[in-house]
């Protein structure tokens, strides 16, 4: 990523950014990537310390019955499983698009001067 | 050349050459001490363990290796940036190994492995919640830091809050945190390495300070980060060999080693079944929201984002450490049960009054000892060790960071331009010296202590300072420089002050009968205060400076999502 001199820095090369449609675009779709993101990995990690906390029966049910896994041990490999899963999702296949998206805006900022 | 840079290059060469003979000498003077202390006597509750010869070779070659390293990254190092940052220059998936170094220490390895086999299923709670950070680091954190950052996290709070006041209070928490998390570290060392080693319990704690001052103060963060390269690397192996042996122990089926577990566990409970730690909910949550925050705020890991190129990079490198987080998360379950069902019972690792070998923390040695004799046991306490070191260095080069960039030269400084620079590089080394000063002396003061309650409170500091102040900086407009100063000092007090009216400090330290405060970890407590802290007095400040700050979070948002004028932004 390049810099810019101490001139671009300045209001109207960050308000002239901000005015471009493709900015906007890449902002919302950041901001949207992020929301699902996080809501997901939350959700899990939420739930299952709940069920940990206030359901240990839950928690201590083996599945299947017929062996000694209970989901306490399930609910932790499911854990690093998804944390691993969403974040290669995240870093490897969206934030291609998006960088993709930002040295487009970056052409476009730089290709005005 | 001149003379007069002959002469330079000369005393740098004899600086290296005289770190390496330094080192090769703490390693000679090791293990003669060794073998002096080898049939020693039991010290503070730790039973020494005979001279284990196959450990000090592979610990030696680790040494030897990594000092020929960081005398080829001294001669890289040559700016501010080189040291603090190795120039930005290293490779996503390499920093990516290195980050999941950082935060896989001993304590990871050891600890988790001892929770499971003590307290069974709930001691998969810690790997819960350390997976649940990490993504949150990766969706909120890595890019947004990267394009806004300089060297540390604080180079982002002062972006467009008042950098004369936000960075010294920062930086106060930060060296908190870095401090608390070297000491425990240390003492945790030296007592492993008397275990492990056989050596003394002082050789061991100045072994590994006089090793990380040499690695830092010479090779900055490019040695730092190659030391935790490699030992991540090992400690890879280590564990993947481990977990093979012990499935080949059970003819690969995974039931045969959980079912073991479950017929030899001591417990009220199955092994399998939660409820034999934790006994009450708010513990519970407790911990998870202590473990998700605190890792959030470790500087010496955030910092390690900024070794990158660029916020791609960053991002990519808290993936590769997610992924291997994860695939060593899993194996610790494995270990973990399988130490269960190898080692309880065993006479061959217990003592004659029931006890185990060592303490708790050698479980994941007995089983290396059992599956693969000596040297494997040699191999994993070499890589323990190894652990160690490249953790502590990572702290020094932190706190360095903290001390000669957000204290020195963002706040007190008077010089500019190159002389400036040189006085921070003198104040970086001075620091590095400094902490390794401090690790001696407080690893001897702390040496018969319970430091658990220390590494306690350096998670909840760093949970409750340091991760609400900077996800409000990145994500809320609204923050201003008085709500972030409210923020981090609430965040501070209350976890210092519910951690000593807690049950570790109150009750088993000052001998008090009952706790004031019932929660080991505050930080279900202090998280919230933080941001409610972080909130309210945003709200109410309405100077004109907090008119200019909210105004500029508009223009934070284009350059930490664009990363246009990476460089440029954070000369602030």
């Amino acid at each position: 990523m390049q810099s810019v001199d101490s001139d671009r820095k300045s209001q109207d090369f960050i308000q002239s950014v901000k005015k471009r449609p493709l900015y906007s675009a890449l902002v919302s779709k950041r901001k949207k990537i992020r929301r699902v993101m996080m809501t997901i990995m939350m959700l899990v990690f939420f739930t299952v310390q709940l069920l940990w906390a206030f359901f240990p029966n839950v928690v201590n049910t083996l599945v299947p019955g017929n062996t000694s896994f209970s989901l306490a041990i399930w609910f932790t490999v499911f854990i690093v499983i998804i944390a691993i899963l969403l974040s290669w999702v995240y870093a490897l296949v969206l934030g291609p698009k998006l960088d993709r998206m930002n040295d487009e805006l970056q052409k476009e900022v730089f290709g005005d001067d | 050349m001149n003379y007069k840079k002959k002469c330079l290059v000369m005393i740098r060469h004899n600086i290296i050459a005289r770190s390496i003979f330094l080192g090769c000498l703490v390693g000679l003077v090791s293990l003669l001490s060794g073998t002096v202390y080898a049939e020693g006597a039991i010290t503070g509750g730790v039973v020494k363990q005979p001279l284990n010869l196959t450990a000090i070779a592979i610990f030696s070659s680790f040494v030897v290796t990594t000092l020929l390293i960081t005398a080829w990254a001294a001669k890289k190092t040559q700016t501010n940036r080189d040291f603090y940052t190795a120039g930005g220059g290293i490779p996503a998936w390499q920093n990516g190994v290195a980050i999941s170094g950082d935060f896989l220490s001993a304590a990871t390895m050891l600890g988790m492995t001892s929770a499971i086999y003590t307290f069974g299923a709930d001691g998969l709670l810690l790997i819960i919640g350390t997976l649940g950070a990490w993504p949150v680091v990766l969706f909120l954190i890595a890019e947004r830091l990267r394009n806004l950052g300089r060297f540390t996290f604080i180079d982002v709070l002062s972006y467009r809050l008042d950098s004369g006041l936000i960075r010294p209070l920062a930086a106060i928490a930060s060296l908190c945190v870095l401090i608390f998390y070297l000491i425990a570290q240390l003492v945790g060392a030296g007592k492993l390495v008397e275990l492990l080693f056989g050596l003394d319990y002082l050789i061991a704690v100045t072994s590994v300070s006089l090793l990380m001052v040499v690695y830092v103060a010479l090779g900055g963060m490019l040695a730092a980060t190659w030391v935790q390269f490699i030992k991540a690397f090992l400690l890879i192996v280590g564990g993947t060999l481990l977990a093979v042996l012990l499935l080949g122990h059970f003819d690969f089926r995974l039931n045969a080693i959980i079912d073991k577990a479950v017929q030899a566990y001591p417990g009220d409970r199955p092994v399998v079944e939660v409820g034999q730690w934790l006994k009450n909910p708010i513990s519970m949550l407790s911990v998870g929201v202590s473990l998700l925050f605190g890792f959030i705020g470790l500087p010496h890991v955030l910092m390690r984002l900024f070794t990158v190129k660029d916020a791609a990079s960053s991002r990519k490198s808290a993936f590769y450490a997610i992924a291997i987080i994860g695939y060593f998360q899993l194996l610790i379950v494995l270990i973990g049960f399988g130490a269960v069902a190898l080692i309880v019972g065993n006479p061959d690792y217990h003592s004659a009054d029931g006890s185990i070998l060592g303490g708790g923390n050698m479980v994941i040695l007995h089983v290396a000892h059992m599956l693969g004799g000596n040297v494997l046991f040699g191999f994993i306490a070499a890589v323990t060790f190894a652990t160690i070191l490249a953790v502590v260095s990572g702290l020094t080069i932190s706190a360095a960071a903290t001390i000669a960039h957000d204290l020195y030269s963002s706040t007190f400084a008077k010089a500019e331009g190159i002389q400036k620079e040189k006085t921070e590089r003198l104040i970086s080394k001075l620091t590095v010296v400094g902490m390794g000063l401090i690790a001696i002396i407080f690893g001897l003061l702390f040496e018969h202590q319970n430091v658990i309650f220390i590494s306690n409170m350096s998670l909840a500091i760093a949970g409750s300072c340091n991760a609400p102040v900077l996800l409000a900086s990145l994500y809320w407009g609204g923050l201003t420089t008085r709500g972030a100063v409210a923020g981090i000092i609430i965040g501070l007090l209350s976890s210092v002050v519910l951690i000593i009216l807690g049950p570790q400090v109150w009750v088993e330290v000052l001998g008090n009968e009952a706790p004031v405060f019932p929660y080991t970890y505050p930080t279900l407590i202090s998280i919230p205060l933080a941001f409610f802290g972080l909130w309210f007095f945003s709200k109410i400040d309405k100077s004109e400076r907090a008119a200019t700050e909210r105004s500029k979070f508009d223009d934070q948002v284009v350059l930490s999502e664009t990363g246009f004028a990476v460089s440029d932004a954070v000369n602030h």
